[in-house]
């Protein structure tokens, strides 16, 4: 029976080739950089080019409504973009059917075929992302890179180089329908929070007298009036074992609450304290709830190891800018040995995802870390055993439509962060993970900078990195005020 | 045509001379800067270097510099862009009369090339910028040559002479701006003036003049210790340990740095507990200097700290002025990610553009390091306290060598003796310095009598504690206990 199976799948790969001269099936799946293979990819995205090592030539045919082929000498297959957006634009809400044909020397071989499945649900346009050299603690060149996700193209949001070496992080959009919304974190003497609203910039010092210091990790309501961010005293130390590099602590963390409109900051009791660490705070879809981890106080870094925050809400009024009096415990990551970080909510409001570590709250530098689903009205967690990846899944963001998320993956070589994409189904279904796609399909494997924090959104930045350059050298400082 | 004979004669000598001093004298500061720089052979590196400010300086200067690989070769291109710029001077020149001066600009580069900050990139974009202007001047149609300069003038300044603004903010830009107008006033002064020529032995002593000048130039910015640092750092890179021994057999240690080259090798060879003394120790710092990330990188990767060698390698990468990820950096993290074999993406990073040199194409990244050597178990590591660093380690891997030779010296020059003796009081054959420690530790508790060591305290009491006199016992542990 082996033997006719065997027979039969021999008889079937050679009728695949198609007649061709000299092809070899090889059976095994395409060796192709990045892995495309067998994805769901959004209507819109951007070429998906590829290598396939040591090939001397390439041929791919893809077959869904209609028949594309295409052709490299070489061992990459760049596809011409008019053509790609023509074929995505034809086969969207169907499946693409592809075979991969790579020539080594004379003799070609052919892959087993793979599918592509043709999204409707299109993704935000814009990509941010933070490049850095994961050099652990001392960095001379960061920046903030925009990438139109449609095509190649990027432009530089931000770039140290040009503001005094100053360390940039964290920019950030809201998700609402109404005027969009972004923040970014310029440190440094100058520096200042830059909140962007409708195209209209402010420099913000959030940092009061009554509080630990300024914002640091958070987002913005969707209508951009509020931001609840965490303050925290944040120190790094060093790991002697093979798998994490870096420890990254809260000596002390508290969450703080801003109001762009009126200039102010305030806290509240339950949220802040020497007893709780609470950070990575986030809005639930109606602005009516806060999410965000909190795990008790212990001494650091002697206690690192035993730090585990749980997932906590806390209501919020959008009326009055008032939090609650109460807290809810949502998961109980400490009870399983986990510790959650950065809960960002789906904008269907159904879903929260989160990174899980074994404990800590720096979760980029722990091998170990994974993304989960919870789903808001069941309880459940998915723990995403196809997304997740050999090493760290973090910083994550959702898409405006709720349909895809995009994080940083260290999957590939356990150091670099890159971009990788998946779609969710409305049943809270992910997809298969590909990385963002690069004209030079080579990119990842020889840059030396790792994307952090990757952010979509709808629109185009405002500003670019000449403003940010004049906004920390020239532009006037607003200060915040604590308010009770 | 005497004076041009002689103008030649001196060029030449000047260009020997220069050779034979950065190849003989100055190769540590070769092999640095190599090791900070890269040149790929790449499209990608080309476009990439070329199309910013002063990008075509970058672009020869990284193309000389990979040849300070093999510093007789790289020293000689050195001497022929300064004789060539010094060629390109004289040849605006309408008489003989000032030929001298067209050595300026060359001499003035030869003495300020001592000084890290000068790169070769501004000496080259310096040459090219003169020649390019010589080549115009050549040119005998007045309106085709006026037009040339116009044209030639934004695109000379923008590809050839503004890299030091540009790239090294740091630098003295100020000063190479003086040097620019300087070679340029020069040019024209030798355009301008029809003087007389002067008699032979007036030149001859302007020659004379202006190369003691420079001469003494160069001995006032001959960076001696950094030279010597730069060779040890060297040799340990290449894991020339015979070499370093054979140098400190040579010559005394000016620095701290040297000292810990001594020990790693020392230690590598199998013979630190034997001869450690015979070479000056100065207290713990003998051992490491966590402020020098290179010589510190590769002492911890070859004790089994391998990531917080690879932690050391990544600040050291990043803290390069030159913002270069050079092809030590590289060929550094190709080593230590090496030690672990699970993850070859990593290593495959680096060599992925190590691949692209001229010189690294084919590097293999041979640790020496086991993985047995590592941590199992993870602790966080502290860089205030590398005793107890060690101890760590030693009694995770109880046979780790060197973590245990190093753990033993680091006792021994701390004179931290009580744990020395809990530790290696069993020793089955002691080397020189701890059975001489332990003789010291037994005779002062216990009052037991070994000849050697009675000696020694006769001649201790002799010479009233004062070193002098003691020169005879200046390799033992005991002389280093009373007077280091």
């Amino acid at each position: 029976m082996k033997r006719t199976l065997a027979y039969i799948t021999l008889v079937l790969l050679l009728a695949a080739c198609g007649g061709r001269q000299n092809c070899t099936p090889s059976g095994s799946a395409a060796p192709m950089m990045p892995d495309y293979t067998d994805i769901t990819l959004p209507c819109n995205i951007a070429p998906l080019n590829f290598e396939v090592e040591g090939a001397d030539a390439l041929r791919l045919e893809i077959v869904g409504g209609q028949s594309y082929h295409f052709r490299s000498r070489g061992p990459q297959l760049r596809f011409p973009m008019k053509a790609w957006k023509a074929m995505l634009q034809a086969e969207t809400g169907g499946t693409l059917r592809l075979t991969l044909d790579a020539r080594y020397g004379k003799q070609w071989t052919r892959f087993a075929p793979f599918q592509w499945t043709v999204s409707p649900d299109s993704l935000d346009r814009y990509l941010s992302y933070r490049l850095i050299e994961p050099a652990y603690e001392v960095w001379n060149v960061l920046s903030i890179e925009e990438r139109d996700v449609e095509s190649f193209k990027t432009r530089l949001l931000a770039d140290n180089t040009i503001t005094e070496s100053t360390c940039i992080n964290c920019h950030t959009a809201n998700r609402g329908d109404g005027p969009q919304v972004s923040f970014m974190h310029v440190r440094g003497k100058k520096g200042g929070t830059l909140y962007q609203k409708d195209g209209q910039i402010r420099k913000l010092n959030t940092a009061t007298d009554s509080t630990a210091g300024a914002a640091v990790y958070g987002e913005i309501s969707a209508d951009g009036r509020y931001g609840i961010f965490t303050t925290a005293d944040i120190r790094p130390i060093l790991h002697s074992g093979r798998f994490d590099k870096l420890e990254v602590f809260d000596a002390s963390s508290d969450l703080i609450l801003l109001d762009f409109e009126n200039g102010t900051v305030t806290d509240a009791p339950l949220v802040k304290g020497a007893d709780f660490q609470e950070t990575f705070p986030c809005w639930s879809v109606d602005g009516k709830t806060i999410y965000f981890c909190r795990a008790p106080a212990l001494p650091q870094p002697a206690g690192t190891y035993d730090m585990r925050y749980d997932l906590y809400a806390i209501g919020f009024d959008p009326r009055t800018g008032r939090l609650g009096d109460t807290l809810t415990k949502v998961v109980d990551a400490a009870a399983a040995g986990k510790s959650v970080s950065f809960p960002k909510c789906a904008p269907d409001g159904r879903h929260i995802l989160l990174s899980v570590s074994d404990f800590g709250t720096f979760p980029i530098w722990h091998h170990e870390t994974d993304l989960w689903l919870y789903d808001l009205q069941t309880g459940a967690i998915d723990t995403l055993p196809g997304v997740n990846g050999r090493y760290a899944d973090s910083y994550h963001c959702w898409s405006s439509s709720g349909r895809w998320i995009c994080w940083a993956s260290k999957r590939d070589d356990r150091l670099y962060g890159r971009p990788y994409f998946a779609h969710v189904s409305p049943e809270g279904e992910v997809s298969k993970p590909f990385v963002l796609p690069q004209k030079n399909p080579r990119t990842y494997l020889t840059t030396l900078k790792s994307y952090n924090i990757p952010e979509l959104y709808r629109t185009e930045e405002s500003y670019d990195a000449a403003f940010v350059s004049r906004f920390y050298s020239r532009m006037e400082t607003e200060k915040m005020h604590y308010v009770r | 045509m005497m004076k041009r004979k002689l103008h030649i004669l001196v060029l030449c000598l000047f260009g020997l001379a220069y050779w034979l001093f950065l190849a003989i004298g100055y190769h540590g500061h070769l092999h640095a800067a190599e090791g900070d720089s890269i040149f790929l052979f790449t499209p990608d590196y080309a476009a990439d270097t070329l199309l910013r400010p002063g990008g075509a300086a970058n672009y020869l200067g990284d193309f000389i510099v990979q040849f300070f690989h093999l510093p007789w070769i790289g020293a000689l291109l050195v001497a022929l862009l300064l004789t060539g710029l010094a060629a390109a001077v004289a040849s605006f020149r309408r008489s003989d009369a000032l030929l001298p001066l067209a050595l300026v600009p060359s001499l003035a580069y030869a003495v300020l090339l001592c000084d890290a900050k000068w790169t070769i990139a501004g000496l080259a974009g310096l040459t090219a910028a003169v020649a390019i202007a010589a080549a115009i001047a050549r040119i005998r149609v007045p309106g085709l040559r006026i037009a040339a300069a116009l044209m030639a003038l934004p695109l000379t300044v923008w590809m050839f002479l503004l890299p030091q603004f540009y790239i090294y903010l740091k630098a003295p830009a100020g000063l190479y701006a003086g040097l620019v107008l300087l070679t340029a006033a020069i040019c024209v002064l030798l355009a301008l003036v029809k003087a007389p020529t002067p008699k032979t032995w007036i030149s001859g002593t302007a020659y004379v003049l202006l190369l003691a000048v420079c001469a003494f130039g160069i001995s006032r910015k001959y960076e001696r210790l950094d030279e010597e640092i730069d060779r040890y750092v060297f040799l340990v890179r290449t894991s020339d340990w015979d070499g370093i021994l054979r140098k400190a057999g040579k010559e005394e240690l000016h620095s701290p740095l040297s000292t810990n080259a001594v020990n790693l090798a020392l230690e590598m060879e199998g013979r630190l507990g034997e001869e450690m003394f015979r070479f000056y120790q100065r207290g713990g710092r003998s051992l490491i200097n966590f402020e020098e990330k290179k010589m510190s990188s590769e002492i911890l990767f070859r004790l089994g700290f391998v990531n917080e060698a690879t932690h050391l390698a990544f600040e050291d990468m990043a803290a390069n002025p030159s913002r270069k990820r050079g092809v030590y950096h590289l060929t550094r993290l190709a080593r230590f990610t090496a030690v672990d074999s699970s993850n070859r993406r990593l290593t495959g990073k680096y060599l992925a553009t190590l691949d692209r040199t001229l010189f690294y194409r084919h590097f293999n990244p041979q640790t020496g390091v086991r993985p047995e050597m590592e941590p199992p178990a993870d602790f966080l590591f502290n860089y205030g306290d590398f005793q107890a660093m060690l101890e760590k380690l030693a009694e995770q891997r109880p046979d780790n060598t060197p973590v245990r030779n190093y753990l033993a010296a680091s006792y021994l020059l701390t004179k931290n003796l009580q744990p020395f003796e809990d530790r290696f009081a069993d020793e089955p054959n002691p080397p020189a310095a701890h059975r001489e420690a332990l003789q010291m530790i037994h005779t002062l508790r216990d009052g037991a009598s070994y000849p050697q060591l009675q000696q020694y305290i006769d001649a201790y009491g002799r010479a009233r504690g004062k070193e002098s006199g003691m020169g005879r016992y200046a390799n033992t542990y005991w002389y280093y206990y009373n007077f280091r």
